[in-house]
C-alpha cells in the first residue's frame, strides 16, 4: 500500500474545495458581510495559509467549513466540497461524523480550548470513543502513543495532567493529538501558534510539517504572522476584508507580492538581514469588519490607488500559473 | 569545606520527585492539602464528621433510649449523675435525645438539597445551555417558586401535606429546587460560551453529549458549595417547621422539637431548649463554613492550595 503522501502526490486533487463562499452575520438592521464570496481549494498534504489582519474574514472561513460560525452568523450562499461530499447540504447528525473525523480543528489559545474539569488524557480519549468506539484502555494507550509521536515529553504523565497544569505549547499539542487522533484528511489550525512562544511556535510547525508529509494531512492554517506563513505554508492565500486578494505559492508571493496589500503587510515585518530598512506601517485602518464597501476595499490605503479603484471591484485575476491577484495594476507593486 | 559539595551528588530524590508530580495526579489530594490548611474548614469537617457518626451510631452510644422518661429525675440540671447533660420535662435524658435528633438534623439537612441539586442541574443545564423557548418556560416556573418567601412557602405546603418527616423533606426541596436551578442555569449559560465546549462542537460531539459530559460536570461544583451552605439553612428551617409542629411529631427526638418542649420550662430549666438551639447553630454554622472552603477547593484551575487560617 503507497503511502498517504505517495497516494496525494499520484493524484493531486482538490481535498476540500471552497466555492464563492458568504457568511454573514444578520442581525436586526444589521448586516456584516464577514466573508463575500471566498473561493480555494485544498490539495492532499498541502498547507495552505489563510493571511490577514483582524477581521479580515480568516477565521470565520475557518469556522465556516467546520459550520462552527455561531448565531447571528449564518453560511448564505457557495459551496463547501469535501471530496465531493457537498458539506453545506448535510444534516446536521451526518456533519457531527465529518467534524474530527474527517475535518479537525485546533484554535489559538489551547488552554481554554481543553475542559478544566477534566483530564488532558480524557479530552483525547474522548474522541477516539466518539470515533472510533475504542475501549477506554485501549484508548488511554493510543493517546499516550499519539503524544509520543508529538515528542511531549513524559506522554504518561502529561495524559492525567489536567490542561492548567500545562504549559500553552503543551496544551497545543494535546490538542492536536485530538485533533489527528481519527486521521482526518483535513486539519484547520486557527491561529494555533499565535500567542505562544516562537520556540514553541517553530517546534508545533515543525509537528505540523511532519504530519502534513507523513500521513498526507491537508492543512488550512489561518494565521496573522507572515513567518509562520513562510516557515510552514507551501501556499499562501492572503485576505483582506472578507475576500480574497492574492494567492500564490509562498515563495513567489513573498519575493514578488502582486497585490499592494500584500506588499504593504510584509513591508511591517521587520527583517533580520536588512537592518538598515525601516518598518513601515500601512497608512490608514482597515475598513469596519463586514461593512459594504465600494470599488476596492483596500483602496483608500493603497499607495498606487488609482480613482476607479473607488468605484468598481477588481476581480481575482491569474497573472502567472497560480498566481491570482485582486488588483488590476498587480505589476506595479513592490515591497518598500 | 569546599570539598562537601563535590561529593555530594546532585540527583533529585525520591521526594523532589514526588513534589513534581504533586497535583499531577488528582485534584482530590489538592482539596484534601486545602482542607488540612485552611483551619476552620478543617474544623467544620470534624465537627460534622462527628455528628454525623454520632446519628449513625446512636443506637450504640446513646446512655438510655431517647424517649425513656426518668420522672424522677425530670428537668435535672447539667452535669447531674447519670444524666451528663440533664433532663428534659419529661425526664428524658437530654444526651440521648441530641444524639438521635442529629439522624433527623442531618437526613433534613442532606436529603432537600441532595434531590433538589439533582433536580437543578438538570433543569438549570438543560435550560443555560439549550436556551430558547423551553429554557425560558423552565426558568420562570422556577422563578414563581423563588419569589415566594421560603419559610412561607414551606410552612404552606408542609400544612397541605400534613406533618411528617417525609412531606417535610418534600416541602424543603421544593423551595430548595429553584436555588440550584438558578445557580446551574447561570453556570450553563456561562460554560457555554467557554472555548472548550467550540471544541467539542468541532470534535463532532453532539449537543447531548456536550450537555451531559462538559456542561454538567462544570455545573456540578457551584451546584455542591451553594448546596452545602445551604444544608445549614435548611437545619434551621426544618427545625423551624418542626417548632411550629408541621415537622416531626412528638415523641420523636428531633431538635426543632426539643426547643419547644423546652420552650414551656425556659425560666426554670433553659438547658432544655438551649442545648438543642446550640446544637442547630454548631451543625448549620459548620455546613456554611464548609460551603465556603468548597469553594476554593472545587475549583480545579485553582492550582495553589490556599493558606488561609
Amino acid at each position: 500500500m503507497p503511502s498517504a503522501a505517495e497516494a496525494a502526490r499520484l493524484r493531486p486533487e482538490a481535498v476540500l474545495s471552497v466555492e464563492n463562499l458568504r457568511t454573514h452575520f444578520v442581525t436586526p438592521g444589521k448586516t456584516v458581510f464577514a466573508i463575500d464570496g471566498v473561493s480555494f481549494s485544498l490539495a492532499a498534504g498541502e498547507r495552505l495559509a489563510l493571511v490577514g489582519e483582524s477581521g479580515s474574514g480568516k477565521s470565520v472561513t475557518a469556522k465556516s467549513i467546520m459550520r462552527l460560525v455561531r448565531e447571528p452568523g449564518r453560511i448564505v450562499g457557495g459551496r463547501i466540497s469535501l471530496r465531493g461530499d457537498d458539506l453545506l447540504t448535510m444534516s446536521a447528525a451526518e456533519m457531527r461524523r465529518i467534524r474530527g473525523r474527517r475535518i479537525s480543528m485546533i484554535f489559538q489559545d489551547p488552554v481554554s480550548y481543553l475542559d478544566p474539569m477534566f483530564t488532558a488524557g480524557h479530552a483525547i480519549i474522548e474522541v477516539l470513543r466518539l470515533h472510533r468506539s475504542a475501549s477506554r484502555a485501549g484508548a488511554r494507550k493510543q493517546a499516550v502513543s499519539l503524544l509520543r509521536e508529538l515528542k511531549v515529553p513524559s506522554p504518561e504523565d502529561v495524559v492525567d495532567a489536567y490542561p492548567f497544569q500545562l504549559s500553552g505549547g503543551m496544551c497545543q499539542r494535546v490538542l492536536i493529538a485530538t485533533a489527528i487522533a481519527t486521521d482526518p484528511e483535513v486539519l484547520i489550525a486557527d491561529e494555533a501558534t499565535s500567542g505562544l512562544d516562537v520556540t514553541v511556535q517553530a517546534s508545533i510547525l515543525r509537528t505540523l510539517d511532519a504530519l502534513a508529509e507523513k500521513a498526507g494531512t491537508a492543512m488550512l492554517i489561518t494565521t496573522h504572522s507572515i513567518q509562520v506563513v513562510r516557515q510552514a505554508c507551501s501556499r499562501t492565500i492572503v485576505m483582506y476584508h472578507g475576500r480574497i486578494v492574492e494567492e500564490g505559492p509562498t515563495s513567489e508571493l513573498l519575493r514578488q507580492p502582486l497585490h499592494p496589500y500584500t506588499a504593504g503587510l510584509l513591508s511591517c515585518m521587520p527583517d533580520s538581514y536588512r537592518r538598515d530598512k525601516p518598518i513601515s506601517a500601512i497608512a490608514g485602518e482597515p475598513p469596519v469588519p463586514g461593512s459594504e464597501v465600494q470599488g476596492c476595499a483596500f483602496a483608500p490605503r493603497c499607495p498606487i490607488a488609482r480613482p476607479t479603484c473607488n468605484e468598481l471591484r477588481p476581480p481575482l485575476a491569474e497573472y502567472a500559473p497560480g498566481r491570482r491577484a485582486a488588483c488590476p495594476y498587480a505589476g506595479d507593486v513592490r515591497v518598500r | 569545606m569546599t570539598a562537601q559539595p563535590a561529593t555530594t551528588p546532585i540527583v533529585p530524590t525520591e521526594r523532589d520527585r514526588r513534589d513534581d508530580r504533586v497535583g499531577l495526579r488528582d485534584a482530590g489530594r489538592q482539596g484534601w492539602a486545602m482542607i488540612r490548611h485552611n483551619r476552620v474548614a478543617a474544623g467544620a469537617a470534624f465537627v460534622l464528621a462527628l455528628v454525623f457518626f454520632a446519628a449513625l451510631l446512636a443506637p450504640l452510644i446513646c446512655p438510655y433510649p431517647p424517649n425513656q422518661p426518668h420522672i424522677v429525675h425530670r428537668l435535672a440540671f447539667l452535669g447531674t449523675p447519670g444524666f451528663l447533660l440533664g433532663t428534659d420535662g419529661q425526664g428524658r435524658d437530654m444526651l440521648s435525645r441530641l444524639i438521635t435528633g442529629a439522624r433527623t438534623s442531618l437526613a433534613i439537612g442532606l436529603v432537600p438539597v441532595m434531590v433538589a441539586a439533582i433536580l437543578g442541574l438538570g433543569l438549570g443545564c438543560t435550560a443555560g445551555f439549550f436556551g430558547g423557548i423551553g429554557g425560558t418556560v423552565i426558568m420562570r416556573l422556577l422563578d414563581i417558586i423563588f419569589g415566594l418567601p421560603p419559610a412561607l412557602l414551606s410552612i404552606l405546603i408542609a400544612a397541605c401535606l400534613g406533618p411528617g418527616l417525609f412531606n417535610m423533606l418534600i416541602a424543603m426541596t421544593v423551595i430548595v429546587v429553584p436555588l440550584m436551578g438558578r445557580v446551574a442555569h447561570q453556570a450553563a449559560t456561562t460554560l457555554s460560551k467557554l472555548p472548550f465546549i467550540d471544541a467539542a462542537r468541532a470534535s463532532g460531539a453532539s449537543r447531548l453529549q456536550i450537555l451531559l459530559r462538559h456542561i454538567l460536570p462544570n455545573a456540578l461544583p457551584p451546584v455542591i458549595v451553594v448546596g452545602t451552605s445551604l444544608s445549614g439553612m435548611m437545619i434551621v428551617l426544618g427545625a423551624g417547621l418542626s417548632f411550629v409542629g408541621l415537622g416531626i411529631q412528638p415523641p420523636t427526638a428531633d431538635w426543632g422539637r426539643m426547643i419547644n418542649d423546652g420552650r414551656s420550662v425556659l425560666p426554670i430549666a433553659p438547658h432544655v431548649a438551649t442545648l438543642p438551639g446550640l446544637a442547630i447553630f454548631v451543625v448549620a454554622s459548620a455546613f456554611s463554613l464548609l460551603g465556603d472552603a468548597l469553594r476554593d477547593v472545587l475549583d480545579p484551575r485553582s492550582s495553589t492550595p490556599g493558606f488561609r487560617a
